[in-house]
């Protein structure tokens, strides 16, 4: 992202300082680099320079998720390689808001209309169109700001996907309860 | 208003930024010396930067012929350290936004 620079930067004065039209002009050329009409652009604050965390406290709160939310992340897709069945993959999920206020959450995996689960993309004794299995995951896990990591395993109610297959979830629905 | 004098330590409110700042002015300045004014001869440096001391933060400026920055800084950190907390007092209690005040030290002090 941009920062904001000065053309001519350190420039400060003391008393019996001798002000000269150059350093007059030198003055004006710092106040247009911070005017966002500035032929200078890359001056600006750029989008998101300011990040949640920067701003005070009481503004944080409203950026933040609280125990008792419960949110629902629509359409998210996992890709994973999976070991066996005891192997987990962590799992990232950007969020909207800010978890900085939010020490741990329930996350819930839940089945959903038009969703797929853990199904094998390269096995030639499985194929495609493997039945559908529901995949679950319940537990708590930790925000780090920005959004969090859960372990979420693979693993069908026939057994376990065999080692270096490669599965595919899209997850209609993830149900998040912050504690 | 203050009145130029050469060489001679000033102190006043801290400046905007904390590192040695250092501004040229031209020839012809009236500055006070040996009790008459006069105008300088050369091109004049003031160096100016900030120091804190207990819970003071202050700016020491001095104006000199002499253009030469890590020499200057160098004196200027010696005095800071030897100024004492009741002259810093005394004299931000005799400064404003756009006069300083002088201290007794001078650049040549050892």
């Amino acid at each position: 992202m941009a920062l904001a620079t000065l053309p001519y930067p350190s420039m400060d004065f003391v008393p019996l300082d001798v002000l000269t039209a150059d350093e007059l002009d030198q003055i004006v050329a710092n106040i247009n680099a911070i005017n966002n009409n500035s032929s200078v652009p890359t001056a600006s604050i750029a989008d998101g320079a300011v990040t949640v965390q920067k701003l005070a406290s009481a503004v944080q709160d409203a950026y933040s998720y609280k125990a008792g939310d419960v949110v629902t992340f629509s359409n998210q897709i996992l890709c994973c390689t999976i070991a066996d069945s005891a192997g987990s993959q962590s799992y990232f999920l950007p969020v909207a808001k800010s978890l900085d206020r939010v020490s741990s959450a329930t996350i819930r995996i839940t089945s959903a209309v038009n969703s797929n689960f853990f199904r094998t993309i390269e096995d030639a004794n499985y194929g495609f169109g493997r039945p559908t299995e529901s995949v679950d995951y319940a537990g708590t896990i930790l925000g780090n700001g920005i959004g969090f990591t859960a372990s979420l395993r693979a693993g069908t109610s026939n057994g376990h996907l065999d080692a270096n297959q490669t599965g595919v979830a899209i997850i209609g629905a993830i149900r998040v309860t912050f504690a | 208003m203050n009145i130029l004098e050469l060489n001679k330590i000033a102190l006043w409110k801290p400046k905007m930024f904390d590192e040695l700042t250092v501004r040229e002015a031209g020839a012809g300045r009236p500055y006070f010396a040996d009790g008459i004014m006069r105008k300088t001869i050369a091109r004049t440096y003031r160096y100016a930067k900030n120091y804190e001391k207990g819970k003071r933060k202050f700016c020491l400026i001095v104006i000199t012929y002499l253009n030469d920055a890590e020499v200057i800084e160098g004196k200027l950190d010696k005095i800071a350290k030897k100024i004492k907390a009741s002259e810093i007092d005394d004299a931000l209690a005799n400064t404003t936004d756009s006069s300083f005040a002088y201290t007794n030290y001078y650049l040549e002090d050892k």
